[in-house]
């Protein structure tokens, strides 16, 4: 653009231009307040982004509880957490056992028993000498769970092995754990004094 | 101006935002969503859900779309937290993702000048389906919806009359010797109508809680006055 055009709207004969200017410390401070009341409302309300919550569900957790519960699912897979933490180290996960010394919690009749008397007695009090599952001695002290684990969680460890490797034996509840516990036993159970337990 | 590049990169990072919020974290999200079963309630057993629809509910669709129903019917039944729908009849529950899998395009609407029809096959039957688009008036007298009149028509009786034909109120039947049948459009419209149904309960919108069965049947026996 010459000098002499007629058409020249800028007298100075410069091309507008952008400014800089700082911007204002507050409105910083009200955009990040701003951001940060964001972040608390998804927080609160986004589900955690969860393609499976939907209002009025604020978490995953939420949902899964709203669903039709199986109690005894739930049960088995507390136990199965408790097996997985404790019992596995000598009984193994595949429920066998170890040759004479831990016996197979798989296809033992004390464990598939129509009453969890006897193995609840052996989970809370623990187990000496020689005890004769499907057929065969096995000998290895256990130890007493008593003061580790709860009735509830006893009962679902129970359930749990009850219910895995084929075994086919019912649902234990807490109370009869809760009245083995009632007993108390001096030191660990024997076979033999098991054996006077009915559980039929 | 000397501001080009910056501007330029300000319009840029303003797209590329929106584009990451409204499509890529939805497809993140909801991208891999698939047919799934339903929870069933007691001991039945779970459905696919949601099933393909027929040709001609999807044929229906596209007329349902050409006369533009969506501009004043939504098909979204919002959650018990957020407003009256699932007490007003309009679905068993509110409205998930899921339930618009298989349709294209998702006709939402956005306006409620007339009920929501999410769950509208739950509630209609074919002839009162007909009734509704050849005269609204004929069953919600104040309806402010226009007659679709057009997707019907008036055929001088045979040798027999047609099965097809439209059960109208007397005052409202056509001249003696004729019959009023619906279109093809119609046809195809009512079956889409009538495949509107979000009724299977899912895991992300999981059945209300039930009554315990034992609660139930105690009271019901102490319910009973004593003689």
């Amino acid at each position: 653009m010459n000098a002499d055009d007629p058409k020249k709207i800028d007298p100075s004969g410069s091309e507008p231009v952008a400014e800089s200017w700082s911007v204002p410390i507050w409105l910083i401070l009200i955009f990040g307040l701003l951001f940060y009341w964001g972040q608390l409302f998804l927080a609160e309300n986004a589900g955690g982004f969860s393609k499976d919550v939907y209002g009025p569900f604020h978490s995953d957790d939420d949902v899964a509880n709203a669903n039709p519960q199986d109690p005894e699912a739930k049960m088995r897979a507390e136990g199965k957490r408790v097996f997985d933490n404790t019992c596995v180290l000598c009984h193994q996960a595949t429920g066998l056992g170890k040759e004479g010394t831990a016996p197979p919690l798989a296809g033992s009749e004390w464990v598939q028993a129509a009453k969890g008397d006897r193995i609840a007695r052996i989970v809370l009090n623990g187990l000496t000498g020689t005890i004769n599952v499907k057929g065969q001695d096995y000998n290895l002290t256990m130890l007493a769970w008593r003061d580790n684990y709860n009735d509830d969680q006893i009962a679902a460890v129970l359930t749990y092995i009850r219910s895995q490797w084929g075994n086919k034996g019912g649902p234990i509840t807490p109370d009869v754990v809760k009245s083995a516990r009632a007993e108390s036993h001096p030191g660990p159970e024997t076979s033999d004094e098991l054996l006077k337990i009915p559980v039929q | 101006m000397n501001g080009g590049p910056l501007l330029f990169v300000g319009l840029l990072a303003t797209m590329a935002f929106s584009w990451t919020g409204f499509i890529l974290a939805p497809q993140i999200q909801l991208g891999s969503m698939g047919q799934t079963n339903t929870v069933p309630i007691g001991d039945a057993s779970p459905l696919t859900y949601p099933l393909a629809q027929s040709g001609e509910a999807h044929a229906g669709a596209e007329i349902y779309r050409a006369n533009g129903c969506a501009a004043c019917h939504t098909e979204m039944v919002c959650a018990t937290n957020l407003g009256t729908d699932v007490f007003r009849g309009w679905g068993l529950r509110r409205s998930v993702a899921e339930d618009y899998l298989l349709q294209q395009p998702v006709m939402l609407g956005s306006q409620r000048i007339g009920p929501d029809l999410a769950n509208f096959g739950r509630r209609a039957d074919t002839n009162g389906i007909y009734l509704r688009l050849y005269d609204p008036r004929l069953i919600t007298p104040k309806s402010v919806m226009p007659a679709y009149r057009f997707l019907f028509e008036t055929h001088k009786i045979g040798l027999f009359p047609s099965r097809d034909a439209i059960v109208l109120p007397d005052q409202d039947a056509p001249t003696a010797g004729y019959e009023i049948i619906p279109k093809p459009q119609a046809r195809a419209l009512a079956a889409y109508l009538l495949n509107l149904r979000q009724d299977g309960y899912l895991f992300e919108a999981p059945p209300p809680p039930q009554p315990k069965t034992n609660a139930v049947s105690t009271n019901a026996v102490a319910a009973k006055p004593a003689k």
